[in-house]
């Protein structure tokens, strides 16, 4: 592959992220309210105001099985902040905005949605590791969520690689260094610039950015975390994309976080469980 | 009709009409067995070798899976020396530690069971890389397996 074509698909998938359009603005917002501990209601309801549609996303949301037990029981959003707090609703809000991006390209695979299952699934099993070990959930749940956004910009080009993407995987090399090799770019990289073009915190931008390579920053916690949650997804095996399982799975993580076969095996089990709950709200097929 | 086979779940049928399909295993073992004289098959699609916590999902098992996948297709008439069997999935990630080789521990825990039983494969795709989608033809038996785009028989 010679340098200069790498260096003009590298620019062309640049360009490319600027014909993703930005996130919506309402959730944007209520996603930024809902990080402080003492939001009400009443600031949520005004700002919610224009758009009754979102409220009644996001109580759906709140009413599944997995954020509430006795689902049905939340009917306003006052009730969802007492019920099931505002960490829990900015994690909801987080789905909502990201919904139409993650659902609308197909980053990787050739089935509807499989971007989508795939990063509430990563989410659901951060979550489920970062309760194991003690660590934030709700910023595990969702740095995951975002973590493969990168692939919405790879995915509209990924065509053009068709004819490479078979002799290169044989040749043994991982996804990531198929998308260096080829594109002169991966989509952790693409990911952190779109993170970052759209504000989101320092910590979203790094676990995109690093997310295959989480031995570079081995001290930090949360890219562990998602990182092996990455890594259980992929073993669960819940989309038939183009990248399936070429990537190296760091051999340290699960020494770094400190669990053992038999804990990856339970959240294996729960996550599973766990997502299939929380999917069924989309009403995603499959 | 298109049966579709969830993970940790399992999809036998008699009807000529039918296909079973499950898409993307990644780790997990997909099982295929057919009878070609009664026209009678089954799926199933297993995570994990055996439960390790509070697993009450029998088809999420390998090892209560299986046994379940092959009594199902009895009940509809299936004889144990007329079938064809079929195994794909398994796969595993790059230079991974033995923590996260599922896939292999899945496909021991399959030819444990089958040498106990006197059961063999007749055909395979398992191991490697790829995230593979399984398809079973009740008509005909015919099973394959799609990778990126492309349809390989088994
Ligand atoms: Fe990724
Ligand atoms: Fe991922």
């Amino acid at each position: 592959m010679s340098k200069i074509k790498r260096a003009i698909r590298r620019k062309r998938a640049i360009k490319e992220i600027d014909n993703i359009k930005p996130m919506s603005k309402t959730y944007m917002t209520i996603v930024t309210l809902l990080d402080n501990p003492l939001i009400s209601a009443e600031e949520l309801e005004a700002e919610l105001k224009y758009d009754p549609l979102a409220t009644a996303a996001i109580l759906k949301i709140a009413n599944s099985p997995y954020y509430c037990r006795a689902s049905g029981q939340i009917k306003t959003l006052q009730m969802a902040l007492t019920l099931i707090g505002n960490m829990q609703l900015k994690d909801i809000s987080l789905m909502k905005m990201s919904e139409s991006h993650l659902k609308k390209e197909r980053g990787y695979s050739e089935r509807e949605n499989e971007l989508h299952e795939e990063s509430i699934a990563s989410a659901v099993f951060a979550k489920l590791i970062a309760q194991k070990i003690s660590e934030d959930q709700n910023l595990a749940f969702e740095c995951a969520l975002l973590h493969d956004i990168g692939k919405i910009v790879l995915g509209r080009i990924l065509s053009e690689a068709e004819s490479e993407i078979e002799k290169i995987l044989a040749s043994g090399k991982t996804f990531d260094e198929l998308e260096s090799e080829y594109f002169g770019i991966t989509h952790q990289e693409v990911g952190e610039m779109l993170l970052k073009k759209w504000n989101f915190p320092e910590e979203f931008v790094k676990t995109a950015g690093l997310h295959h390579t989480p031995y570079l920053e081995p001290e930090n916690r949360l890219l562990q975390i998602v990182s092996l949650a990455d890594i259980l997804v992929m073993l669960s095996g819940l989309s038939t994309a183009t990248d399936g399982l070429y990537y190296d799975a760091d051999d340290k993580i699960t020494e770094r976080l400190g669990l053992s076969e038999d804990d990856m095996m339970q959240i294996m089990e729960q996550g599973i469980a766990d997502f299939l709950e929380l999917k069924n709200v989309f009403g995603s097929k499959g | 009709m298109i049966q579709i086979v969830k993970i940790s779940d399992l999809k036998v049928s008699d009807k000529s009409a039918d296909a079973i399909i499950t898409y993307a295993l990644g780790s997990c073992l997909g099982l295929v067995i057919y009878d070609p004289v009664v026209r009678v098959g089954g799926m199933l699609h297993a995570m994990l070798p055996k439960p390790s916590g509070t697993g009450k999902n029998l088809f999420q098992y390998v090892d209560s899976g299986v046994p379940l996948l092959f009594k199902k297709c009895y009940t509809l008439g299936a004889k144990k020396e007329r079938l064809r069997i079929v195994a794909a999935g398994c796969a595993s990630l790059m230079n991974a530690a033995t923590i996260f080789e599922i896939g292999k521990r899945n496909i021991a825990m399959l030819e444990a069971l089958f040498k106990k039983n006197g059961v063999r494969l007749n055909a395979s795709m398992l191991g490697g890389h790829d995230s593979r989608t399984l398809r079973l033809d009740l008509a005909t038996g015919k099973t394959s397996v799609r990778v990126r785009g492309k349809e390989i028989e088994l």
